[in-house]
């Protein structure tokens, strides 16, 4: 398998003027591998929207390493990282302000070409309408504003936008959220009959578990900053074996029983040990000291946490 | 473009300083009388049919005066303007878009300049080099300097973080098309309406500053000068004082009325 | 059971572009007293303009065309502002979407509680034993603590238990809750739905709540509505719709909803898109255009109102061989 993006005991924090730290992401490390749909689940604060502007290069880490290619991303300079800006696309969640509306949507679909000095203006031109035909978009929107559009024909742009230089990797940060549920059914349509057409590697950004169940390989589970959980689909919706993830599953099937935990934390508590301790039925005491590491416990499921570590050398 | 012209205050506005601004472009080419001929029989005349807008104190004919006059105040409402922008709009945007450091020690430097009154500067000017145009187009444009790095500067504050610049980005834009192509556009009609606004403040001070004699020197007309002129005979000869600041309130306003009219439009 | 809130053939158009166009179209609905009754569609359905006509909240380029709406027997569309004021908070409450833009930054939780009643005559202390008392039925554990807190310090979750405290405060008869938990994460969307039932049914308050996901709605109401395109197009016990629902937009809307159970294959998508309000024609059915088993009369003729049993529906396909009965 071959790995496309690796993340390598990745960490951020942003710091503002007045010093103050603000740890975002804790000792990441992920690997996805080509032509899969990788699906970073997590609500918010979770740091995953972080974690897609890594991925793109909009922000950089402040520890740890970043892959593309096994290439270090953040070493890249000039014809390397132009390289790497084409092969790495994003799409973004909001279809209305993620689109210049100053911009007609021809220019907005050409730009990535003329970034890349792709083609002459001839050229680019049909390359466009080509795109449009693509992603279903009716050529008589080529020369309108954005704002003539509703929202799931924006996000077609902006799909549009993201695959006209023939990407390698896509992130898509909750690039469905916004939208309208029947609406949704044709974008989500639309990313897989692409993905296999054109050969991409997804990593889908979301906080809707129904979304991840339908079109997601393998699921990585996020919470408060650290990867609680990483699992093939079916085997996590099973399966889940942390705590965090068992409840995410619990409220997002429509069980009758009351599993839903008594999250009331209040924003600025940041305690030492596993983030989910103070809620956890089976924290321990060294639950709320240290920090379990992801560790495989069954065949290609990763877990962080030490009471599934404790009964993994039980059971071995 | 036909929403500019349907926009009342814009309308009105241009209308205003087309009159002025055809006014001082005739005297290019024809004026009346030679704006600096004295005639003492004619001394403080009022409005004939020799001299449409009467004489001044020294028997000058006022409507070429005025038309020499606007011209220069005119001329250095442009130059300004145009050097508030060339060296304000750079800076500004250094400043809101890199952030951080850069932004603190531009911010530093623009706030100093704010904060000396316009007068002290021209009067500094008028010290070190004498009263001349150029004393004054180096005190005009200080002045309006801030006004446009501020203006940049909160424009690209707001706009480089919007979700399509962060696209952009993504995608591999350099510095200069993201600046060009995504940020300037969206900012453009406040700078125009800075670009205005300015012009107008530049020709009120000019006048203020020749008012007090620290511009432009007599015989040269100006508003200034002649507004000078005029206010020892405001109750005997009238006509003296009204039309030079019957075109400085034409001038002026008609200014304020496109920035009016910009603002509305981009509502 | 007693009906707190009737609505009647109730029609409001509004102004685009100078145009009136009919934003919400005939419709009827109904909630009895201490029920939670869900009304869901997607945006431009109407249901967030026909929630706010019920608390007196229309835009002012608005216009009602005909239907009345009572509220505890009494017509809201005939109210001046005192009535307002004597209704809204004591009969009749809402909750919004976005919790942080409803409170005032400036001023401590506990105290926009207590100021909740306060407008109507309570005396501050019993005011604040309420506010307290309110603040545990939603399920806060340190009361204290969090009455003194200010809305930037509490979490999404939390500023929207607190809403519902106010809203709760003077024991109305009708809590509407326009969207109250899309704006929050997953989990806590459960947590907050759970509590609003709870308490309201605890206190005897009729829930209204309007939503664009039908099944997270279908946890909490008995009853639900569903809009598309202004009109009501069909109403009935949340379980039954859920399981089997008769009107083909329903049904298209949740078989083209993604799970796990879809997964390799095509999502059957709804094809086309919800058309602007401006480029609405009030002609025939208004989802003939998007459906799969359209016949020419759809496009031409208003389906009727039917009914079978619980279930009101509206749509050409329900014959009345099938039970399908006018109403």
């Amino acid at each position: 398998m071959d790995t496309m993006l690796a993340f390598n005991d990745v960490s951020f924090s942003y710091k503002n003027n007045r010093g103050r730290v603000k740890k975002v992401l804790q000792n990441i490390n992920l690997t996805i591998n080509k032509g899969e749909t990788f699906a970073l689940i997590g609500e918010s604060g979770s740091g995953k929207s972080t974690l897609a502007e890594l991925s793109s290069r909009l922000l950089l880490c402040d520890s740890g390493t970043i892959t593309f290619e096994n290439q270090n991303i953040q070493k890249l300079k000039g014809a390397s990282l132009k390289a790497f800006y084409k092969n790495v696309q994003i799409v973004f969640q909001d279809p209305y302000s993620s689109l210049d509306e100053k911009k007609t949507i021809c220019s907005l679909i050409e730009e990535p070409l003329i970034i890349h000095h792709v083609g002459n203006k001839k050229e680019r031109l049909e390359m466009v309408k080509a795109m449009m035909d693509e992603v279903g978009l009716s050529q008589m929107y080529l020369h309108v504003l954005p704002t003539k559009l509703s929202g799931g024909l924006r996000q077609r742009v902006a799909i549009a936008i993201a695959l006209i230089i023939k990407p390698s990797l896509v992130i898509l940060d909750e690039s469905v959220s916004a939208l309208d549920v029947s609406i949704q059914a044709q974008v989500l349509n639309l990313l897989v009959s692409l993905q296999k057409k054109l050969n991409l590697t997804y990593l889908f950004i979301t906080h809707d578990l129904q979304v991840v169940g339908y079109i997601a390989d393998r699921i990585a589970v996020m919470y408060r900053g650290r990867i609680v959980e990483i699992a093939p689909t079916r085997e996590l919706f099973d399966n889940p074996l942390h705590y965090y993830t068992r409840n995410l599953i619990a409220a997002g099937t429509n069980n009758d029983q009351k599993e839903a935990q008594n999250t009331f934390f209040i924003e600025d508590k940041e305690g030492e040990g596993c983030a989910f301790s103070t809620l956890c039925q089976r924290a321990t005491e060294r639950c709320k000291s240290e920090v379990p590491e992801l560790v495989e416990i069954q065949q290609d499921h990763f877990v962080s946490c030490f009471t599934m570590l404790e009964s993994k050398k039980l059971h071995q | 473009m036909s929403v500019y012209f349907k926009n009342k205050s814009f309308v009105l506005g241009l209308i205003f300083i087309s009159l002025v601004f055809s006014l001082s472009f005739v005297g290019l080419f024809y004026l009346p009388y030679d704006p600096n001929q004295i005639d003492i029989a004619a001394k403080l005349q009022g409005v004939s049919r020799s001299h449409l807008l009467g004489c001044d104190n020294l028997g000058r004919d006022i409507l070429s005066r005025l038309m020499v006059g606007s011209r220069i105040s005119i001329s250095l409402g442009f130059l300004s303007v145009a050097l508030s922008f060339l060296i304000g709009t750079p800076l500004g945007a250094i400043a809101g878009y890199k952030g951080g450091k850069s932004d603190e020690v531009l911010m530093k430097f623009i706030d100093t300049l704010m904060s000396f009154p316009g007068i002290l500067l021209a009067l500094m000017l008028v010290a070190v080099l004498g009263p001349s145009f150029t004393s004054m187009l180096i005190a005009l444009t200080l002045m309006g300097l801030p006004r446009f790095a501020r203006v940049v500067r909160g424009g690209f504050l707001s706009n480089r973080n919007k979700t399509y610049v962060l696209s952009s980005k993504a995608r591999g834009a350099s510095t200069s098309r993201i600046i060009w192509n995504h940020i300037l556009p969206h900012i453009s009609i406040d700078i125009l309406n800075t670009a205005s606004i300015t012009f107008a403040t530049s020709v009120m001070s000019e006048a203020g500053l020749s008012y007090l004699g620290l511009g432009i020197q007599p015989p040269n007309p100006s508003f200034g000068q002649m507004l000078s002129g005029a206010q020892s005979y405001i109750l005997i000869a009238p006509h003296y004082i009204v039309s030079p600041a019957l075109l400085l309130i034409l001038l002026v306003l008609g200014f304020n009325l496109i920035g009016d009219g910009l603002r509305e439009i981009q509502q | 059971m007693k009906k707190v809130l009737e609505i009647k053939n109730y029609s409001l158009a509004l102004n685009v572009n100078g145009l009136l166009k009919q934003a919400v179209n005939n419709i009827d609905l109904y909630v009895e007293e201490g029920e939670a009754v869900a009304l869901v569609g997607e945006s431009g359905c109407g249901k967030s303009l026909t929630a706010l006509s019920i608390a007196g909240l229309t835009p002012k380029k608005s216009q009602v065309l005909s239907g009345e709406i009572l509220l505890n027997q009494e017509n809201v569309l005939s109210y001046h502002d005192q009535d307002w004021r004597r209704v809204r908070g004591n009969e009749v409450s809402m909750i919004f979407q976005e919790p942080m833009t409803a409170l005032d930054p400036l001023y401590k939780v506990g105290l926009q509680i207590e100021e909740a009643s306060t407008i109507h005559g309570l005396s501050r202390k019993k005011a604040r034993v309420r506010a307290q008392q309110l603040m545990e039925k939603v399920g806060f554990n340190d009361i204290d603590k969090v009455y003194k807190m200010y809305p930037h310090q509490l979490s999404g979750g939390m500023r929207q238990r607190i809403l519902i405290c106010i809203a709760l405060m003077e024991s109305p008869t009708m809590l509407i809750a326009d969207e109250p938990t899309t704006a929050l994460d997953a989990m806590v969307q459960r947590q907050v739905l759970y509590t609003m039932k709870d308490v309201s049914s605890s206190m005897n308050t009729s829930l209204l709540f309007i939503s664009h996901d039908l099944d997270l709605v279908s946890q909490v109401c008995r009853r639900v509505y569903v809009m598309y395109q202004g009109k009501i197009v069909e109403s009935g016990l949340c379980h039954d719709i859920l399981v089997e629902p008769s009107h083909p937009y329903t049904r298209d809307l949740l078989s083209s909803m993604p799970s796990i159970h879809k997964r390799g294959k095509e999502l059957p998508a709804i094809k086309g898109s919800v058309p602007s309000l401006e480029s609405r024609k009030n002609k025939g059915c208004p989802f003939a255009p998007r459906c799969k088993q359209a016949m020419p009369i759809c496009l031409e003729i208003n389906p009727p109102n039917t009914q079978k049993g619980t279930r009101k529906a509206s749509c050409h396909l329900l014959k009345e061989e099938n039970g399908w009965i006018p109403c």
